[in-house]
């Protein structure tokens, strides 16, 4: 036998070429959870871990220990990524401002998703004036750089961690709302709910029990999109000083305090950076695959793939 | 390994006379996954005499498509498709060939028509200029002269006001129109072969008789031969003048029209040709499900008026509605008819005539502008919405794609439990009576209640439709063209079913369809639709065999039928 | 063809009146105006006074008619700090914000549309992984934090750049990288998946069929048709940019509209806060009215329709 333009001896060097990067992608998969578990679970179990002596408080102050570098200190103390201005265990600070980080993602990705799924879903299914009232309003809020808006709120509201979750969910619902609509615009039209029309369901049992389950995988992806976008958002507002304000910890408020030392001490602006990045990056490969765990279709599929995959890689 | 019938010989002998023009030896594709290889054609041997017409016939996974891509050099290069044997177009092996040798034959001297033509256009370009590319890239025209032969050849191929329509852009023609440009596209370059892979499919009746008249005349004048792929032994039969019939990647028999069709060899080709109902024959199937004793309903009453539609008039608000002057399109124009108790009703029509607009009115998925719906005497559209809710549930519908009709988040358990629930409050275990009851009544058994709609097949996915129809017990379904997604042998068990259950549950049927052949195989009365009017109803018969409208005329004589091609050739 | 004009200067000019009405609701409604301007530790009377003085007691529909008035009239009243009419500060500020978002829109689109493109004509390819890869780690990446570290490396420790500052060209290398790097990477995703997802459509084959070679394929069918999301996402990250790449402007001590309005709320003068969000939406409003219009070139069915 004899390939199309090809001999056959580089198939089998291409299949071998996708099996090992099917790996890879799988390794960039539990790298990811195993970091974002890590994160979370030193997160809640901080105060713990601190009462049990085996890490630093991150109040505690010490100002003869000011800007150490990483490892040993003067003192013999040990600091794996150094102490910051007030001579704070960096380490530490950078777990306890993991809780503020998360938990602000946390709550507007469920805000603005709420929101705008609803929005999304009536617009979509009903059409009509309250289609064009909702959109109009969704262009409103799109038509006012986010940060700006973020930013305008918080000076009337002043800073806070709910507000600061409160506000970038305000910025941010139009998008799921859009993402909902388009999608539900062509759900609407599917025969399985026309289906489900002449069998005489009503309104909502169609909106929320047949339309709504089929949107589960796209709210899904675009959901931890939105939660690094909020992350990267409350860092930045943060770093302006209109967010998590000191003597709270934030990832950003740490690389606004560590600014003035940016020729001394590398380590204060290196790792918190590397902190809000390398969650982006966790939650953001694992997207993708977290969406197909919620699709029947697609999790079959990866069932199916993980069956065949096992003779070989075994 | 010969799957081919005697007509090979024949065949050969042509071929060989003209000196071999395409001729497909031993040809086998399989397709390399990760951990298993699979054959998709199994030592295929085809041949195309100079000026002939092969036609090819499968139903979908056959391997008659790739066999045209096989032969184009177009099959994916991942997963990569190992190929062996020898395709020999003009002396010449297009499997040995080169990538660059082959893009010089394509579209130079081998020409491809696709099915889908609004897919096949690139949307955004001036349709001349893709008429005209291959004069372009193989002959180095000009763009100007290109052009000026694209008017040319739209002329040719009967697009009517070439001098503007070269301009357009794709979504500006009508499908048929478009399948003409398709055919001005591939003509261009006078190539000697042409791949026709299912050209017709997705265009109406009386459209696709004149695109095959129109092939068939280019094929006389020019001495064009072409390889004709279709799923429809009935048009494959109207234009080729040899067939070959696959199934699972093989030839199964291979030889001239007429003794294919008058003596097939293969029981799957009698099975291909029983399953297309026959438009002369007396083949009523409904017949042989329901024998004399059991035609009388049970309860003994006149067989009276149960659905009854007056003057019912629909329009549709057009997208390109102006800011103050809204803009309409009229789907129904004021219709009337009657269904009766336990017939079987067809309403016939090409697309856009209004047959599923009609459909869907009666279970009031539209809302009609005007008419009335009476539904055993009550005004079905002047109900309020939660009374409709109920009386609702006795009409049910059946539709059309088996894909987009089901819910891929439900299994077909979960499918048929939502319907009940949205419909009265039941205990479980009365629940699952009745879904374990109507499924073994469309033929799905315990092995398929846990599955998602992915994990069945088309057949089995449109029995699930049809069970979910049923299960609310109504007196009436309407089946919105049921059957045309499916494939031929699967359409008639699927038709079987209905048959034997509109007699067992004295079922009451609306069948809209574009099948005239089938409408007539069942139905008892039927309503020919045209423009959203009816133009002519009565019994099925009568029509069928005298009919008095000129549209209704039109239709029966555009259908291609393997039968009638049969005493012709005979 | 004026109809569709006419109804679409209608939509837009809905939303500008959504967004006066949104920027009166936030700051003067959930908010106090004479709260919001005096410093934080005034005393009652001068609050008092000050309400009196700038008739923030009068009714609220009075209020918001003088407001929508001078909207309108692009009169939203002096700066508190510097005495200069809030829209001529603002207008000032958009000048280096938009060269900003100009280089950093095209660095990115002269990056994004090549890598994008050979990434998606080759759907099992390395570079096309790759392109994936880069994109997702070029987003989870904060702007300003590689501000920050670029400012470290090339502007502290090697001396090549200005640490911060608003003028030549050299100016513009450090803000304009730490911009850019994030939305090249969302772009050539766009421009990857967009591409990719061309490449396997029914037309493509056609053209392959008629012998069309690769490259005119991608050059003369494809990327047109893969054009429209691209437009769509460059204009979103536009508008972003053109609101004031904020923490970047501040940062590098940029004088665009982000850094005038963070100095506005630090120096609490509402008057130049609402101008900036006012005339930065209105902009935006005007540059997705026009992004429509180029959609229309791209889509003959769009242009069609509508």
């Amino acid at each position: 036998m004899s390939t199309v333009g090809a001999p056959r001896i580089e198939v089998h060097r291409t299949i071998r070429a996708r099996l090992a990067r099917a790996r890879i992608g799988d390794l960039a998969f539990y790298g990811a959870l195993v970091f974002l578990t890590a994160l979370v679970l030193a997160a809640l179990t901080q105060p713990l871990l601190v009462a049990m002596g085996w890490m630093y408080s991150p109040e505690e102050q010490n100002l003869l220990l000011r800007n150490s570098s990483p490892g040993t200190a003067a003192d013999g103390s040990f600091h794996l990524l150094g102490t910051d201005y007030l001579g704070r265990d960096a380490l530490s600070r950078i777990i306890r401002a993991a809780q503020f980080s998360l938990a602000v993602g946390a709550l507007t990705v469920i805000c603005s998703i709420v929101i705008g799924v609803i929005i999304g879903l009536l617009a979509g299914y009903y059409g009509g004036w309250l289609e064009s009232v909702f959109m109009r309003l969704t262009d409103v809020f799109m038509s006012i750089p986010g940060l700006l808006l973020a930013l305008f709120v918080l000076y009337v509201l002043g800073g806070g961690f709910v507000n600061v979750a409160l506000v970038l969910a305000l910025t941010r619902w139009p998008v799921v709302a859009r993402v909902t609509r388009a999608a539900v615009l062509s759900l609407r039209e599917r025969q399985f709910v026309l289906a489900a029309h002449t069998a005489g369901a009503g309104q909502a049992r169609i909106m929320f029990r047949e339309i709504l389950p089929n949107l589960y995988p796209s709210i899904v992806v675009l959901g931890t999109l939105e939660f690094t976008r909020a992350m990267l958002s409350e860092a930045g507002l943060s770093f302006l000083g209109f967010g998590i304000r000191a003597p709270e910890a934030s990832w950003g408020l740490m690389l606004a305090q560590a600014r003035p030392y940016i020729d001394t001490a590398w380590w204060l602006i290196v790792f918190p950076g590397l902190s809000i990045m390398l969650t982006a990056l966790a939650v953001n490969s694992l997207s993708g695959r977290v969406g197909m765990l919620v699709d029947p279709q697609l999790r079959s599929q990866i069932r199916h793939q993980s069956k065949r995959k096992s003779p070989t890689a075994g | 390994m010969n799957a081919q019938g005697t007509g090979s010989t024949t065949a050969r002998a042509e071929v060989i006379g003209n000196g071999a023009f395409l001729s497909i030896e031993d040809l086998s594709v399989e397709i390399e996954s990760q951990h298993s290889a699979r054959q998709l054609l199994r030592h295929v041997n085809l041949h195309v005499p100079q000026g002939k017409v092969l036609g090819l016939v499968g139903e979908s996974g056959s391997g008659k498509s790739l066999t045209a891509l096989a032969i184009m050099g177009m099959l994916p290069t991942s997963p990569r498709f190992l190929v062996d044997g020898t395709i020999r177009f003009q002396g010449e092996d297009l499997t040995a060939a080169t990538q660059a040798r082959l893009r010089q034959l394509r579209g130079s001297d081998i020409a491809l028509i696709g099915q889908d033509p609004m897919a096949s256009f690139n949307p955004s370009m001036r349709i001349g200029q893709q008429i005209s590319e291959p004069l372009v890239i193989h002959r180095g025209w000009s763009r100007r002269q290109a052009r000026h032969e694209a008017i040319d050849l739209l002329e040719r191929v009967g697009v009517r006001q070439p001098y503007e329509m070269v301009d357009a852009f794709p979504h500006e023609f009508s499908g048929g129109m478009l399948q003409r440009a398709a055919i001005a596209m591939a003509i261009g370059t006078s190539p000697s072969l042409i791949l026709a892979d299912e050209p017709t499919t997705a265009l109406d009746v009386s459209v696709q008789d004149r695109i095959i008249r129109l092939l068939r005349k280019l094929c006389d004048e020019d001495g064009l031969s072409m390889l004709f792929i279709s799923h429809d032994i009935n048009v494959v039969a109207s234009i080729a003048n040899d067939l070959a019939v696959m199934r699972h990647g093989e030839v199964l028999e291979a030889g001239p029209v007429r003794s294919v069709l008058t003596a097939p060899a293969r029981d799957y080709t009698k099975e291909l040709l029983d399953a297309v109902p026959e438009m002369d024959g007396p083949s009523l199937a409904r017949r042989r499900f329901t024998p004399a004793g059991e035609l009388e309903p049970r309860h003994k009453r006149e067989p009276a008026d149960l659905l009854r539609v007056e003057d019912l008039k629909v329009q549709y608000r057009l997208p390109n509605s102006q800011l103050f002057s809204k803009r309409y399109k009229l789907a129904l124009d004021g219709i009337s008819f009657d269904v009766k108790q336990g017939e079987i009703l067809g309403i016939v029509g090409e697309s856009g005539s209004g047959k599923s607009t009609t459909a869907r009115s009666v279970v009031r998925l539209l809302a009609p502008k005007r008419g009335r719906i009476m539904f055993e005497g009550v005004d079905l559209l002047a109900l309020s919405p939660r009374r409709m809710r109920r009386v609702g549930t006795r009409i049910q519908m059946v539709f059309q794609d088996p894909f987009s009709s089901l819910n891929p988040f439900r299994t077909v358990r979960r499918t048929l439990d939502a319907v009940l629930r949205g419909q009265s409050r039941q205990s479980r275990k009365d629940r699952d009576e009745r879904i374990e009851d109507v499924l073994t009544a469309v033929g799905l058994g315990p092995e398929f209640f846990d599955r998602y709609p992915h994990e069945l097949s088309g057949g089995q996915r449109q029995r699930l439709g049809i069970a979910r129809a049923l299960i609310l017990q109504p007196d009436v379904v309407i089946l919105d063209e049921a059957l045309s997604a499916l494939d031929v042998s699967v359409q008639a068990h699927v038709l079987d079913l209905l048959v034997r259950l509109q007699a067992e549950r004295n079922l009451t049927y609306l069948f809209v369809s574009h099948d005239l052949a089938t409408v007539k195989s069942v139905c008892d009365r039927v309503i020919v639709m045209n423009a959203g009017e009816i133009v002519e109803q009565g019994p099925t018969a009568e029509v069928f065999g005298n009919p008095q409208n000129s549209y209704t005329r039109l239709l029966l004589e555009a259908i291609p039928n393997a039968a009638s091609e049969m005493k012709r050739l005979s | 063809m004026i109809s569709v004009i006419v109804r679409r200067v209608l939509e837009s000019l809905t939303v500008l009146l959504g967004i006066a009405i949104l920027i009166f609701l936030i700051g003067e409604v959930v908010g106090d105006p004479a709260r919001l301007m005096l410093p934080m530790d005034a005393s009652q009377e001068t609050y008092e006074a000050f309400r009196r003085e700038r008739g923030f007691d009068r009714a609220i529909h009075v209020r918001f008619l003088e407001y929508l008035g001078g909207v309108v009239t692009l009169d939203f009243g002096d700066s508190l700090r510097s005495g200069v009419d809030a829209k001529s500060l603002v207008l000032r500020a958009f000048v280096p914000t938009l060269l900003l978002a100009f280089t950093t829109q095209l660095v990115a689109l002269l990056i994004a549309v090549p890598v994008g493109t050979v990434a998606g004509m080759r759907p099992n390819s390395f570079a096309n992984r790759l392109t994936s890869t880069l994109s997702i780690v070029s987003i989870s990446v904060p702007t300003f934090w590689a501000g920050m570290i670029t400012i470290s490396v090339f502007a502290v420790s090697l001396r090549l750049l200005p640490t911060s500052g608003y003028g030549a060209l050299h100016f513009f290398v450090l803000p304009t990288f730490a911009l850019a790097l994030g939305i090249t990477g969302r772009l050539a995703e766009v421009v990857r998946a967009s591409v990719q997802e061309q490449m396997t459509s029914q037309y493509v084959k056609t053209a392959r069929a008629k012998g069309v070679p690769e490259r005119r394929i991608v050059f003369g069918h494809v990327l047109r048709n893969a054009m429209g999301p691209v437009l769509t996402v460059s204009g979103d990250e536009f508008a972003t940019l053109i609101g004031g790449a904020t923490v970047i402007e501040v940062l590098f001590g940029w004088p665009g509209i982000g850094y005038l309005t963070v100095g506005a709320i630090e120096g609490r003068d509402l008057p130049v806060v609402q101008a900036s969000v006012m005339m930065t939406a209105t902009a935006i409003v005007g540059l997705n009215a026009i992004i429509d219009a180029c959609y229309g070139r791209i889509d003959p069915r769009v242009r069609r329709r509508r």
